[in-house]
């Protein structure tokens, strides 16, 4: 199928594409709001984060602000890149 | 089946971006106090312009704007009219500025994000344009009209700015639009359609920002 080929099995859950939609739209943004905007809870979305970074997709910034601990993630080059090649499949599937 | 799932993709990647894309660093507590100011604001215009300068004769509002002061005394007014209504709208910009800045910082977004830009654009063209509308008609004499105008620019702006930040600003610039265009009925009245458009519905839309987004 045309367009097949070109998906990546990274971005088979939805809530990876969610994530890589947020991502893809903001610089740093942080854990909180990532969670409020996916409505997803802390096990699930963790592992989905933690999977995307694996393969150098996201990046992740620990930093404190006073004393609490703040993560902030950011969309690598590569996730932006491998992505648009994901959404571009979606659509030449669609199209067909 | 392939073609529902596709769809079902696509539009979980529309909605985020559109979710993740909509300015949401105003502070209701910030709205709140905006509201206040105006109350203030409306309060200072009303007992200032209750006494006439001249000759100590009771003059009120609606009285000024229905022509029965005196001329100098109107043209006086109206200067304070509009220095203490830009006073209120200097302070309330960076009341609201303010909050957000901190706000943004809490959540640990970017304040000055692309939404920002086009939430702030959307609002100032509508508020630009009545600005200078409302300037023309101090020239030209229909003073009764500038507060109707203010609410129904604003209106506007708010109506246009809610795109891109909280929807229910739309509701709050349906009502400002409302309230402005009975306003320019009942010429003279202004004051209080100000007090209602600015004051109080600030100050309750401020308290459901506040209860919904901001806890």
């Amino acid at each position: 199928m045309e367009g097949f080929d070109q998906l990546n099995k990274a971005f088979d859950s939805r809530v990876r594409l969610g994530l890589m939609s947020i991502l893809c739209v903001n610089s740093w943004i942080s854990y909180r709001e990532i969670k409020n905007l996916l409505e997803v809870t802390d096990g699930n979305l963790a592992s989905h984060i933690n999977a995307l970074e694996k393969i150098n997709f996201l990046e992740i910034k620990k930093q404190f602000i006073g004393k609490k601990p703040l993560t902030t993630y950011r969309v690598t080059f590569q996730g932006k890149k491998a992505f648009k090649k994901h959404i571009d499949g979606l659509e030449k599937m669609l199209l067909r | 089946m392939i073609q529902t799932e596709t769809n079902k993709d696509i539009s979980t990647i529309k909605e985020m971006m559109e979710k993740a894309t909509k300015f949401s660093s105003i502070s209701g507590i910030s709205i709140i106090i905006s509201g206040i100011i105006a109350f203030i604001g409306a309060a200072f215009i009303y007992f200032d312009l209750g006494i006439s300068i001249e000759n100590g004769e009771f003059v009120s509002y609606s009285q000024l704007i229905n022509d029965k002061g005196s001329q100098e005394d109107l043209k006086l007014k109206m200067t304070l009219l509009v220095i203490i209504g830009s006073v209120i709208l200097l302070i309330s910009l960076f009341v609201m500025f303010l909050f957000s800045r901190i706000k943004a910082k809490k959540e640990s977004v970017n304040l000055f994000n692309p939404t920002f830009g086009r939430a702030l654009r959307s609002l100032f063209v509508p508020l630009f344009a009545g600005g200078i509308f409302s300037m023309f008609l101090i020239h030209h004499d229909v003073v009764g009209l500038v507060a109707p105008v203010t609410l129904i620019f604003y209106g506007l702006g708010l109506i246009s700015a809610s795109k891109h930040t909280y929807s229910e600003l739309e509701i709050l610039g349906y009502l400002e639009l409302v309230l402005g265009i009975i306003a320019s009925y009942f010429m003279g009245a202004g004051l209080f359609f100000w007090v209602l458009g600015f004051g109080i519905s600030h100050i309750l839309f401020g308290f459901y920002i506040h209860r919904t987004y901001d806890r």
